[in-house]
């Protein structure tokens, strides 16, 4: 491979201006704005029919913006598309591949099409990476799901890319393939100094590896800016495992905390108190009769994410 | 990075199973027919020149290698645009449709270098099935049948080529044959551009050709300033190398128009991949 440039830290991989996707009469993306430093994980959220697949589609110009502009390491795609697209590696949506040919056979065939020098050594070599050393020389049609999103990730680091965009890299993996695909995303991002873009529904996932976040809905960016700040500036939650929920609810409602509760998907109470709230709260529920097994204090992403979005939509 | 795309593309065609569905039609086809000439060619020839026989005596045998391999073409050129159709008509559709064009897509290597690899490989492929039609044409038949003198019916009446003359007329044809056939490669690609499903672009192929065929054929007077210009009229044009003198001028418009084709059908698709939004 060419020599490159190392990128500076801090400095933009991503930036989009006022990015505008329209299909016909529907708007897809609405004039979205948001920046990617390098060195980064950032964590690209929203819910379905939000734009994200969109937007990454159009950050590894697949398709065309139909307004704005998009600056890839300070170059766009009109002038400098086989320079970007040298630095980029992606997986967009499902790992396809040629199913009448091996796991090597792609690869390579990828690499050669990366301009890679030693196509063959390069693919074993992330084969081993992404832990299939053993299944070079098997059809793709014989690998699992999982075994596929390995090889996905595989070709998109063929070429070495600085920025590694990938759109929901979890799905369909059990448990184990979840945490060794978060334990590629870190080592990419720690160990071999890549900035990431990771568009996920695993929200813990993200959680686990992102530095960065952009929520989007409905086209437009809805906030952006470092996860831990963004994450610290969110109320705290505490959730409460008590016997009888809904009645517990009832009663805080009415109560000194009236709207500060919620019952979770999984009939627990959580409520958002300050740290010095919860001893008060624990006696109120228990002087009522209640019994309370656990108490868990959380700033987690899904929390915040929720929040966020219901907030967002009731504004609109 | 275009003859790295090309081999890639080879790569594909290479080991994907259906690029050998021509091959295998064509021997089998091929196999019928010489086996059906081998068993009953007498009556065959007797039958073809049932009208010339109160005026003309033959002496020897007119059924040859060479008579029968130009039978082959005759029969076979007609089938080959499907067969070609079948592999060419998936190069663009056929990954959109796979989710791998995504993958050749964001590679760092223009749109334009991509397609025109695939335009490249419909052009190798095209003529390694012509020039297997063509083993199967000119080098088994007369293995078989033996060689000798050509006789060919033509609107002139009967025409007989010297023995020594018909291999090189079976080039020149196969290079006219080449032509029109990547004529047809040219117009699936070039429709693979705008589909994302595989048979989209074959059946669009064969309805092209059969429209056209129609017009061409057809005695109505609104289309006859239209027929010289359809590829379809210029499909047969390698027969004319078997004629004697041969029409070269015709043989070159043929060529030229046929060449005119494959420019505007590539610049199409160019145009269109250019600015194709991938969804798939």
């Amino acid at each position: 491979m060419s020599p490159r440039t190392l990128i500076p830290p801090d400095s933009t991989v991503v930036k989009a201006v006022d990015l505008v996707k329209d299909y016909g009469a529907f708007r897809a993306v609405d004039g979205l704005n948001f920046e990617l430093k390098a060195g980064g994980v950032m964590g690209f959220l929203g819910p379905n029919g939000a734009g994200k697949s969109t937007t990454l589609r159009m950050l590894v110009d697949l398709i065309r913006p139909s307004r704005g502009e998009l600056f890839l390491f300070g170059l766009n795609y009109r002038s400098h598309r086989q320079q970007i697209l040298a630095r980029i590696g992606c997986l967009i949506e499902k790992p396809d591949f040629y199913k009448y040919l091996s796991a090597l056979q792609n690869l390579e065939l990828l690499a050669r099409a990366s301009g890679v020098k030693e196509p063959r050594l390069r693919s074993l070599e992330l084969m081993d990476f992404v832990g299939l050393n053993g299944r070079e020389n098997d059809k793709v049609s014989s690998f699992s799901h999982g075994m596929r999103q390995r090889l996905g990730l595989a070709q998109c680091l063929l070429h070495d890319p600085d920025l590694v965009v990938l759109d929901e890299p979890g799905t369909g993996l059990d448990p184990q393939g979840l945490i060794d695909m978060r334990e590629m995303i870190l080592n990419l991002n720690r160990e071999q100094g890549k900035t990431i873009l990771l568009s996920s529904h695993h929200l813990s996932e993200v959680e686990a590896v992102a530095t960065d976040l952009v929520v989007v809905d409905r086209g437009r960016c809805v906030v952006q800016g470092s996860a831990k700040a963004l994450l610290s500036q969110s109320e705290r939650q505490i959730r409460i495992t008590v016997g009888r929920a809904t009645e517990a609810l009832t009663l805080l409602n009415a109560g000194p905390w009236a709207g500060g509760g919620r019952l979770n998907d999984r009939g627990e109470l959580t409520m958002a108190l300050g740290r010095e709230e919860v001893p008060a709260a624990v006696q109120f529920l228990t002087q009522n009769g209640f019994e309370v097994y656990a108490i868990e204090s959380r700033q987690k992403l899904e929390d915040y994410y929720m929040n966020l979005l219901n907030h967002h939509q009731t504004e609109r | 990075m275009w003859w790295i795309a090309l081999r890639n593309e080879s790569v594909k065609i290479l080991a994907k199973p259906r690029s050998y569905l021509g091959f295998l039609a064509i021997t089998l086809l091929v196999g019928v027919i010489l086996l059906a000439l081998a068993l009953d060619g007498k009556s065959y020839i007797e039958f073809v020149t049932s009208s010339l026989q109160q005026s003309l005596t033959v002496e020897g045998s007119m059924l040859n290698g060479y008579l029968v391999g130009f039978i082959v073409l005759q029969m076979l050129v007609v089938h080959l645009p499907l067969l070609v159709a079948l592999v060419t008509g998936d190069l663009v559709s056929g990954e959109a449709a796979m989710g791998t064009l995504r993958n050749l897509l964001t590679r760092p290597l223009s749109r334009k270098g991509l397609l025109l690899s695939k335009y490249g490989a419909a052009a190798v492929y095209t003529l390694v099935l012509l020039l297997w039609l063509g083993i199967m044409a000119v080098l088994v038949s007369p293995w078989i049948f033996g060689v000798g003198d050509l006789a060919v019916l033509s609107n002139e009446g009967l025409q007989i080529l010297p023995s020594e003359e018909v291999l090189p007329r079976f080039l020149q044809a196969f290079v006219v044959a080449f032509a029109a056939l990547y004529t047809v490669a040219c117009l699936s690609v070039t429709l693979s551009c705008f589909a994302d499903n595989s048979i989209g672009p074959i059946v669009g192929t064969m309805a092209t050709i059969m429209v056209f065929t129609l017009i061409g054929t057809l005695d109505v007077a609104l289309f006859d300033q239209v027929r010289p210009f359809l590829f379809t009229t210029h499909m047969a044009a390698w027969r004319s190398l078997f004629l004697d003198p041969v029409p070269w001028g015709d043989i070159l418009f043929s060529m030229v128009l046929l060449g005119a084709h494959w420019v505007l059908l590539i610049g199409i698709g160019l145009w269109t991949f250019e600015r194709k939004d991938i969804l798939t």
